[in-house]
């Protein structure tokens, strides 16, 4: 693979799908952002970025329903009455870099070395996710029918 | 007498999820241990007597490669067995882990069958 090769979106959904796949059973669906369900709740924005050789910023946007069923099926819990916040939080960290560690290497092949940061959790308003989803800079999902927005730059 | 494992990951997930696979683990395991950082596994394996360490390689505070570095030059903790479970896919950084002396490396995201397996080849 050489570098740079490709579209940053697709690599994005494909190591969000092989990610989803692996650890939560589930599969992301690409979608035009017009047929992607509204967010009706506020939302949790988690970021990563990398650097070195190669430098960018990845991140995923999601209802707390959504990812609170992700740190439930991670801890292989049936239900997700004993999922706390700090649990959701640290899933949807875990789930960001992971992405981001498959994301480079579609990206950019096995040579590169970069530098992963640790990812971090931010609250979103529902208003605002609305309005972003239309961005032509990010890629919209549903994830069990939830909506998910992804966003990627390259630097 | 079983075996003393520390798990290093800075996600409480990550460790509860490997922490369930050990303990479906057919290898006698004694007492498993778990740290958030390089700097909380120091202070652990300088006041235990552990049979192998599990770490990540992204974390706060000191991450895995300083980790192993600091292991590898202590004389009492150099011969500790090392297995990474990471997301690094850089072949560069994979090759220098296995220079320094680590018996396994494991890419995110795994199954409990490649924890099994991995843990059956260092251990077992």
């Amino acid at each position: 693979m050489t570098d740079m090769e490709g579209n940053p979106a697709e690599y994005l959904t494909e190591a969000l799908g092989h990610v989803l796949v692996s650890m939560v059973s589930m599969s992301p669906h690409m979608t035009q952002a017009d047929d992607m369900p509204e967010m009706k709740t506020d939302a949790l924005n988690v970021r990563i970025e990398y650097s070195g050789e190669h430098a960018g910023e990845l991140g995923l946007i999601m209802e707390k329903n959504l990812a609170s069923r992700f740190a439930a099926r991670i801890l292989g819990l049936d239900n997700t009455e004993d999922i706390y916040d700090d649990m959701i939080e640290d899933a949807l960290r875990e789930l960001l870099n992971v992405v981001c560690g498959h994301f480079v290497t579609l990206m950019y092949g096995y040579t590169p070395i970069l530098k992963i940061s640790l990812p971090k959790v931010f609250s979103i308003g529902s208003a605002a996710c609305n309005m972003l989803k239309s961005n032509p800079n990010v890629c919209t999902f549903t994830v069990d029918e939830e909506p998910v927005i992804g966003q990627v730059r390259i630097r | 007498m079983g075996y003393h494992i520390l798990l290093v990951d800075d996600s409480n997930v990550v460790k509860a999820v490997l922490m369930k696979i050990l303990a479906g683990s057919t290898l006698a395991i004694d007492q498993v241990f778990d740290a958030a950082n390089g700097v909380e596994t120091l202070k652990i394996l300088n006041a235990n007597t552990l049979d192998l360490v599990i770490t990540d390689i992204n974390m706060p505070h000191m991450d895995g490669f300083e980790l192993i570095e600091r292991m590898r030059l202590d004389m009492m903790l150099k011969d500790i067995p090392i297995i990474v479970i990471s997301t690094e896919g850089s072949l560069t950084r994979v090759s220098y882990l296995e220079e320094m002396g680590i018996k396994g490396y494991l890419r995110k995201p795994f199954s409990s069958q490649d924890i099994h397996n991995i843990l059956n080849e260092v251990l077992g």
